[in-house]
């Protein structure tokens, strides 16, 4: 009865292997899939089971897929890649699969121990403590970090979001307040728990703060960042502190502009310490050698000059140390006046070094020479006179009267032209005949009347001799005549004294007009002699004698 | 020939009875245990601590499975019994069907165990489906039988044969439990090749 075709159970049974047939094509699945999984996989028969349970198992069918995951097994990193080191890594381990459309594939089943806020980030080259230990993981895992992936296959769909792609590197979710690039790991001066302050972080390690440094602002070093800089610094810094911004280096030059016109061969440490307290405080490295390094060697009697000497300690530092480069510079050191004044008044064609040297400006210092440095050779004559003799007391110009002897010796010239102030002949018949030097040998300071004597006969003959002897006797005789009556019972007023000099320095120079003057002195002085005697006599009868 | 026990009114032998009751017992005992378990809604089990344990393919749940096969197995042994009428060393149809019954109670509850009240994939829902409609459908006969064979004993007394009515009766009923009984065989067949076949992952390896 069971196997009559007849029986309605037969067909009973046909239809029930047909159901269980197509069921077990069509729908074989435990349950549906995920939505994620549902929307490329929307089939449920027996062949859609295959994209996924691969003949190389179910690994390789959602590595087919997530491109992504083979890419962090190849490359061996992520945390896939530290599971992948498990024998029996599977995928359906953490993301299950057929519990329905609703079912989360990244789930609390994703992470060992169940919760996501308990995993300790095991494939990670540190181990995550302190604040990273505490914020919660959508604080890292955030798209703005991570580069949110399509899978190539499924391009249309893209990833709204994910745990993947995050980079271990601090900077990779930290902003660098720094602004700079690192020459230090994060680590060094961070820790963990908090971005400020850095706890590992000594600033003497890097820079060291003493003297000055010590004492001002951080911001002083650390210019203020950018306003989007800032931005970011703020929220990664506590209220109050400042953000650690770029130094422009750690040499003094990358900070400081350097005030010096020149260009030291050494360092800025050289002579400025970073335990100074103020910058004039450098000048301890300046000596006579450093000094070379300018422009002017200090030298002889400019090394005992005292520094403010040159660079006043009141002026300004480019008045101080003027830019030797500049225009109108003059402190060279062969320019004497660009430092000192010209006491002679720039009416001395010489350069100063060439009578004055750096060890002095007076006595053995000096390399004046009068026939070398002037335009007047000193003979034998002029050799031993003083200088005030020729150049007037006090004038540093040391102007003289002139270089030819009429520009000095008037009195005689004025006698050779037959002139003199109370006196006026004619000239001497040698009067513009002959030269002073026809007569005077400038070799003899003190030439004798023998010589005087000579020079008349060489141009006259020899009786010449003999009457400038005579001459001179009565010159001298006339002379000596006026002053025994004038010293004699001191009558000789003050014009006779001028005259007899007059007469003196007449001399030679004009005989005739010589004469004449002591003809004049004479009588003068005897009229004085008779007049005082008269007037004795007179004052002797007056008062009873 | 049916023995003289055969001809007796149906009753069931207490033996089997009591560990029929004690077997739907303990099953009764698992359900009201794990009874937090099986009121999670379905999305929300892989999160349960016991999901490992009771899902269709945990440790528990798989046995449940396995037992619930084994009993279907083993019930349809009395369809074997039944045909090798002669074979009275395989003990009497009276406990062939008294076995029958337990078993195929005991399997729809292991059933309902292994599935953790959700079927989801269209061939176990039918198995599934299959089985309790079998179970009912043996439920509703065991006691058409036991009606059947009190008239039966008033019929030997009285002289009466079964009406038509009883006949029809019996022939429906036999048709919907064989129907279902073959169903269910199949889909259950096909339920245990493709969870072999195709969930020897999870099955063997204890994936979720």
């Amino acid at each position: 009865m069971l196997l009559n075709p007849k029986t309605p159970l037969v067909f009973g049974i046909i239809a029930t292997a047909a159901l269980s047939g197509y069921l077990f094509v069509r729908h074989p699945i435990p349950d549906s899939l995920s939505r994620a999984h549902a929307q490329f996989i929307p089939g449920t028969d027996i062949y859609s089971c295959k994209e996924c349970h691969t003949e190389d198992g179910l690994k390789a069918g959602c590595l087919s897929c997530h491109t992504e995951i083979a890419g962090q097994l190849d490359t061996k990193q992520g945390y896939h890649a530290f599971l992948a080191r498990n024998e029996g890594f599977d995928c359906g381990v953490c993301h299950p699969e057929h519990h329905g459309k609703s079912f989360p594939l990244v789930s609390s089943l994703s992470w060992p121990g169940g919760d996501p806020n308990a995993f300790d980030h095991p494939h990670c080259l540190y181990e995550l403590d302190g604040r990273h230990d505490r914020i919660a993981c959508s604080d890292c895992h955030v798209d703005k970090l991570t580069q949110v992936f399509s899978l190539p296959r499924f391009s249309q769909y893209p990833r709204a979001s994910t745990f993947l792609g995050l980079n271990q590197d601090c900077l990779a979710c930290h902003v660098d307040v720094h602004a700079w690039p690192s020459e230090k790991a994060c680590l060094d001066c961070h820790d963990q728990n908090a971005f400020d302050p850095a706890s590992a972080f000594q600033h003497d390690n890097v820079f060291v703060l003493e003297g000055v440094h010590a004492d001002i602002n951080c911001s002083d070093c650390h210019p203020i960042p950018s306003i989007d800089r800032m931005e970011a610094a703020t929220k990664q810094r506590t209220p109050g502190s400042i953000p650690y911004h770029k130094v422009n280096g750690k040499t003094c030059e990358e900070c400081h502009t350097n005030p010096h016109h020149t260009v030291w061969n050494a360092g800025c440490e050289n002579c400025h310490l970073g335990r100074d307290a103020k910058w004039s405080d450098g000048l301890r490295g300046i000596d006579t050698k450093s000094h070379e390094t300018t422009s002017f060697s200090l030298t002889d009697a400019h090394v005992t000059v005292a520094c403010q000497e040159c660079h006043a300690n009141d002026a300004d530092y480019n008045q101080r140390y003027p830019d030797p480069r500049a225009d109108g510079y003059q402190r060279q050191l062969q320019n004497c006046q660009g430092c000192h004044e010209d006491i002679h008044a720039g009416k001395l064609k010489q350069t100063c070094t060439t009578c004055h040297q750096i060890s002095g400006w007076h006595d053995k210092h000096l390399l004046f020479e009068h026939d070398r440095d002037t335009t007047f050779v000193l003979d034998a004559v002029h050799k031993n006179l003083t200088c005030q003799e020729c150049h007037a007391e006090g004038d540093l110009t040391y102007r003289a009267e002139g270089t030819e002897c009429t520009e000095c010796h008037k009195e005689q010239y004025n006698a050779l032209r037959g002139r003199t102030k109370s006196l006026q002949v004619d000239p001497d018949p040698h009067f513009d005949r002959i030269a002073c030097t026809d007569c005077h040998d400038m070799n003899f300071p003190r030439q004798s009347l023998v010589r005087y004597a000579r020079r008349c006969a060489d141009c006259h003959n020899d009786q010449y001799t003999q009457l400038a002897f005579q001459w001179a006797r009565t010159l001298e005789k006339r002379r000596s005549e006026i002053e025994r009556l004038a010293g004699k019972d001191n009558v000789a007023s003050e014009q006779t004294r001028e005259d007899l000099s007059e007469a003196a320095e007449c001399g030679f120079h004009h005989l005739q007009l010589t004469r004449q003057l002591y003809d004049r002195l004479l009588q003068i002085v005897q009229e004085e002699e008779t007049g005082k005697r008269t007037s004795q006599k007179e004052n002797a009868v007056w008062t009873g004698h | 020939m049916p023995t003289d026990k055969d001809k007796q009114p149906f009753c069931m032998p207490s033996a089997i009875l009591v560990l029929g009751l004690l077997a739907v017992g303990a099953l009764l005992a698992c359900f009201i245990w794990k009874w937090d378990y099986y009121m999670v809604p379905q999305p929300r089990r892989p999160f349960h601590v016991d999901f490992n344990i009771l899902r269709p393919s945990g440790r528990l749940g798989l046995i449940w499975g396995v037992v619930g096969a084994v009993l279907i197995a083993f019930n349809l042994s009395y369809l074997l019994r039944r045909f090798l009428i002669g074979w009275h060393w395989l003990g009497s149809l009276r406990h062939w069907l008294g076995l029958h019954m337990i078993t195929g109670l005991i399997a729809a509850m292991a059933a309902i165990l292994h599935s953790t009240l959700t079927v989801s994939s269209p061939l176990a829902a039918l198995a599934f489906w299959c089985l309790q409609l079998t179970t009912i459908t043996g439920l509703v006969g065991m006691i058409i039988y036991m009606r059947l064979s009190l008239s039966v004993e008033k019929r030997q007394i009285q002289g009466h044969k079964p009406s038509p009515k009883i006949k029809r009766l019996l022939q429906t009923w036999r048709f919907l439990h064989r129907w279902l009984a073959i169903l269910l065989l199949t889909a259950l067949i096909l339920h245990i090749f493709v969870s072999v076949r195709f969930g020897d992952l999870w099955i063997l390896k204890g994936i979720p």
